[in-house]
């Protein structure tokens, strides 16, 4: 292979890898937004006995 | 759109309605949009000057969707100040999950294009991404934010282990570039561009740890304030850039170091109106 065409297919290569991980990125925003503010698919603590379950709270640390 | 017992505690936090993404009394003290409106502005001027001066070089390029990165977090940080919807918190939070590290990869990229002015191979493009990949896959999951916290009223949600993923990640990026300097300067034989690679990376990697900084402080402790101090890390990035600028034509601009202060202190003192109370002092900033 000579060098053109080796420093060509790098560049196409690397051009190929840039779009695919922008689609990628969107593709996972896209998804995101749907179900997070269409389906309202997460969870809500609406008490610290939830929450406790994932991390200490501060208060509670010092009892 | 939320069940009934949710929509009654919202209802008692008595939270404002937000205008324009960003506008709303839910934001507390002006300092917060001080400390989010002046570097998102200076990050757009540096972003889109360098780009209009220099479309072709690649440093330009990398830098621009860089400071675009930048100036889109901290929107969607403000956003978040604001907001009153629990689903807004959440899907903007976990959208700063995913774009925290990609600012650090991005200005990983820049560094080697600046310092080299070559772009890197393939290999190291994939090697940069790779540690991207579980935070693109995993931003909008439980993973990164955990759940929406109502049993009080201060809007916030709960980060999972992918959000303190990102902040490793971010950390490897900065030592990467680092080490990748420490190379560069070993390797320059000349001392203007021993120089130069001296504030650059000094730049570069004040604005990173200043941005590491507040948000770390920010996620475990319930200080509001300093955080916002991590943001202005963008303006001493730029204040460096515009050295190497003004003094060595980096991206081939020419720039006299007059026409950089005078921007400079229109940008500082325009950007005292977000704060200012008083008609006097508006005047007098005016």
């Amino acid at each position: 292979m000579t060098p053109k065409t080796h420093a060509f297919n790098e560049r196409t290569a690397s051009e190929i890898f840039l779009v695919a991980l922008i689609a990628f990125i969107a593709l996972s925003v896209m998804w995101g937004y749907w179900k997070i503010t269409v389906l309202h698919d997460f969870t809500i603590f609406t008490n610290d006995e939830e929450i406790e379950r994932y991390v200490p709270l501060p208060e509670n640390l010092e009892s | 759109m939320y069940p009934e017992t949710i929509q009654e505690l919202m209802n008692a936090c008595e939270w404002d309605s937000v205008r324009y993404f960003f506008v709303s009394e839910n934001v507390f003290d002006p300092f917060i949009y001080y400390s989010h409106l002046t570097p998102l502005a200076l990050s757009l001027l540096i972003g889109f000057f360098i780009i209009w001066k220099n479309p072709r070089q690649l440093a330009s390029r990398i830098l621009f969707a860089t400071t675009m990165l930048f100036s889109a977090w901290v929107f969607f940080d403000l956003i978040l100040w604001a907001t009153d919807k629990p689903h807004f918190t959440i899907f903007f939070w976990s959208l700063l999950v995913l774009i925290e590290p990609f600012i650090y990869a991005g200005m990983l990229y820049f560094t080697y294009a600046l310092l080299t002015g070559k772009d890197i191979s393939l290999r190291q493009k994939i090697l940069i991404t790779l540690p991207l990949i579980p935070t693109i896959l995993l931003a909008f999951s439980s993973f990164s934010l955990v759940g929406y916290i109502l049993s009080n009223c201060d809007r916030e949600a709960l980060e999972g282990p992918l959000a303190h993923y990102g902040y490793l990640a971010e950390v490897f990026y900065t030592l990467w570039i680092a080490v990748f300097a420490i190379e560069q300067y070993m390797k320059a034989k000349d001392r203007h561009v021993r120089r130069q690679i001296i504030v650059a990376t000094a730049g570069v990697l004040l604005f990173l740890l200043t941005l590491s900084w507040g948000n770390i402080v920010g996620s475990f402790s319930d200080d509001w304030r300093l955080p916002q101090w991590g943001l202005f890390g963008m303006p001493v990035f730029i204040a460096f850039l515009s050295y190497l600028i003004v003094q060595y034509r980096v991206f081939n601009i020419k720039l006299i170091g007059a026409q950089a202060l005078v921007v400079a202190l229109v940008a500082l003192i325009a950007s005292e109106f977000l704060f200012v109370e008083g008609f006097g002092i508006q005047i007098l900033t005016g």
